[in-house]
């Protein structure tokens, strides 16, 4: 089992889609890393001192005499006391364009979807593309027990997925690294390794689960381009439709529970009495269901 | 033990819509341990068919089918390092090289780099061993799937159409393969549509038709049994001959030369009794020669 899992982690790592992914994923973060970079600036203390006063004054002003933000015939006067505190506080804040070192874990949140998106597509394509080139034949007529087969396959571009994910992670904090060498808070704030780490590890979860899920559609269906075609209908569609009409369905649904994994908050998304840890034991529950599915079928399928 | 016992082997595809479609209607074939066996077919005849069944590779409807002594179907991975296949076009991953292909392979039954140098110049590939098989022509990738059913040294070597997609140099390096093949020892299983090919290669052979075997046997066998009662008669007065053949009841078919009559050798003695009471003297008379592919066209002439 060992070496068939060695194999098809090889067999993976040498596809050319692999490299194209990669490919994304460079030119993406890079991209993500100049833009930070152009959008952020150094501020020294002094002048934070300074811009700190000056909105001080600005929102002792506001409270003073009201913005005239509701235009002619608006009646400012009339709000009740704490919105108008909010409201000035939100006219005096002050400009901070530093890079908010503290907030990585949540833009690394920000970047799992499409990095889990590109792991899904690379899960479908693993054994998606094992049908037209009869790869899958031959190995068959070397390893004839197809639930190894197909088990070793899923392992393997789990593995292969995790790896894509860290990496591009990783890729991402490196084009940000200018960003927060140069423009950066510096100030991670109490817990800041805990939700990196986290963010991480469920971020790792999250590819394992829709690499497999993406593994074992093609393997139901034969093909990547109609796993890919029918996931993207799905999701667009079904979960769109019921999530919007149907509240009390969205813990059901894989987008919401993956964002509420992805999250680390309970309920997050609109998807109400969902909590982490059930959010993550459903979707692994929902990928090992589909394989265990997709193993049954090809199990039982006459192959070409 | 036999290397191959077929028997009534069925196999329908169902369809969502009309009948089903029957591909093997009851096939029973025998192949005996060592030696090089010929399987011949029309296009559909079920050769392929037969040979998936045989691997394991699709599901019997009906009958049995057993390769080096164990069922096909649930048990060839007990045996599935004895022998090696090759089926239609073999199936590889295109973004590795041969060396890779073969290397990956290898692992999965421990088998080691020099068997797969060893593999690569025999198959006449040790010079682009290191190309991608992507950049192969059909006949280097045709080259690379014997390799593929070379490399455990099998005791039973199933090739489905191994000339496909072969220079003429090509298949005649594929001929003298399979000779030196079963000189060895070892049982070659070969599917092809070049008959000449069979009656030079073979020992024995099977002829396919409509989805059972109609033949089989050693070739000389098959080739007697299937001898065309026909007789070539040549004479001065080619009209007059077949005016006299015809009048004394035999089937007469008149060509630029000769004439051939429907008469089996062992009734030769009718032609030149009739032809000397007509006052015409035989220059020349000879059964009609008969090779492989004669009796092939007239044993499938049916399905064709």
């Amino acid at each position: 089992m060992i070496a068939l899992v060695t194999s098809e982690l090889v067999r993976l790592v040498a596809r050319r889609l692999l490299r194209v992914l990669l490919g994304l994923v460079v030119v993406g973060t890079a991209l993500a890393g100049v833009l930070t970079f152009v959008n952020t600036a150094a501020t020294t203390q002094a002048d934070l001192a300074r811009s700190s006063a000056a909105s001080q004054a600005r929102y002792q002003a506001c409270l003073q005499d009201p913005p005239d933000v509701f235009g002619p015939g608006g009646r400012v006067d009339s709000l009740p006391p704490d919105m108008l505190a909010q409201l000035c506080r939100d006219q005096a804040r002050v400009r901070d364009e530093r890079f908010r070192t503290q907030d990585l874990p949540d833009i690394l949140k920000g970047t799992t979807a499409p990095l889990v998106i590109l792991v899904t597509v690379l899960g479908a394509s693993s054994i998606g593309a094992d049908w037209p080139t009869r790869s899958i034949t031959t190995l068959l007529t070397w390893e004839p027990r197809r639930v190894r087969v197909l088990l070793a396959k899923a392992l393997a571009v789990a593995v292969v997925g995790i790896g894509l994910y860290l990496l591009g992670q990783a890729l991402v904090v490196a084009a940000l690294g200018p960003a927060m060498a140069a423009h950066g808070t510096g100030l991670t704030g109490d817990g800041f390794a805990s939700d990196l780490a986290g963010t991480l590890a469920r971020g790792c979860l999250l590819t394992a689960v829709m690499a497999t899920l993406g593994f074992a559609g093609a393997a139901l269906g034969r093909s990547t381009t109609a796993v890919l075609g029918t996931a993207f209908g799905y999701v667009v569609v079904v979960e769109n439709v019921v999530g919007s009409f149907l509240a009390g369905w969205r813990q059901w649904l894989l987008l919401g529970n993956a964002i509420v994994f992805v999250s680390g908050q309970d309920g997050a998304g609109d998807v109400l009495d969902r909590s982490v840890i059930a959010a993550g034991v459903y979707l692994v529950v929902l990928a090992a269901g589909l394989l265990a599915a997709a193993v049954l079928v090809v199990r039982q399928r006459d192959i070409g | 033990m036999a290397a191959i016992e077929i028997e009534g082997l069925r196999k329908e595809y169902r369809r969502l819509r009309g009948a089903s479609l029957r591909a093997l209607d009851g096939v029973d074939l025998t192949i005996a341990s060592s030696g090089v066996h010929g399987f011949l077919g029309p296009n559909g005849s079920g050769k392929t068919t037969t040979i998936r069944c045989l691997l394991g590779l699709a599901r019997p409807t009906g009958g049995r089918c057993r390769i080096l002594g164990v069922d096909s179907w649930t048990e060839a991975w007990k045996v599935a390092g004895r022998f090696g296949a090759l089926v239609e076009l073999p199936g590889l991953t295109p973004d590795l090289s041969a060396r890779r292909q073969l290397a990956l392979l290898g692992r999965l039954a421990g088998i080691g780099p020099r068997r797969v140098e060893a593999v690569l110049e025999r198959v006449g590939l040790a010079d682009r061993a290191n190309d991608k098989v992507r950049g192969y022509s059909q006949g280097m990738r045709q080259r690379l799937g014997i390799g593929v059913a070379l490399l455990r040294d099998p005791e039973l070597l199933v090739l489905d159409e191994p000339a496909n997609g072969l220079d003429p140099a090509g298949i005649k390096a594929v001929r003298e393969l399979t000779r030196s093949l079963g000189a060895e020892g070892r049982t070659v299983f070969v599917s092809s549509h070049i008959l000449g090919e069979v009656q030079q290669t073979c020992d024995s052979v099977a002829i396919l038709s409509r989805g059972r075997c109609v033949a089989s046997g050693p070739v000389e066998e098959v080739l007697a049994a299937g001898q065309a009662a026909g007789m070539l008669v040549r004479l001065d007065d080619l009209d007059a001959g077949a005016a006299a053949l015809t009048a004394a009841g035999l089937e007469v078919l008149r060509h630029d030369t000769y004439l051939r009559v429907a008469l089996a050798p062992g009734e030769a003695a009718t032609i030149t009794r009739t032809l000397a009471g007509a006052g015409l003297y035989l220059t020349d008379l000879r059964p009609e020669p008969v090779d492989l592919e004669a009796v092939f066209l007239r044993l499938t002439g049916d399905q064709r």
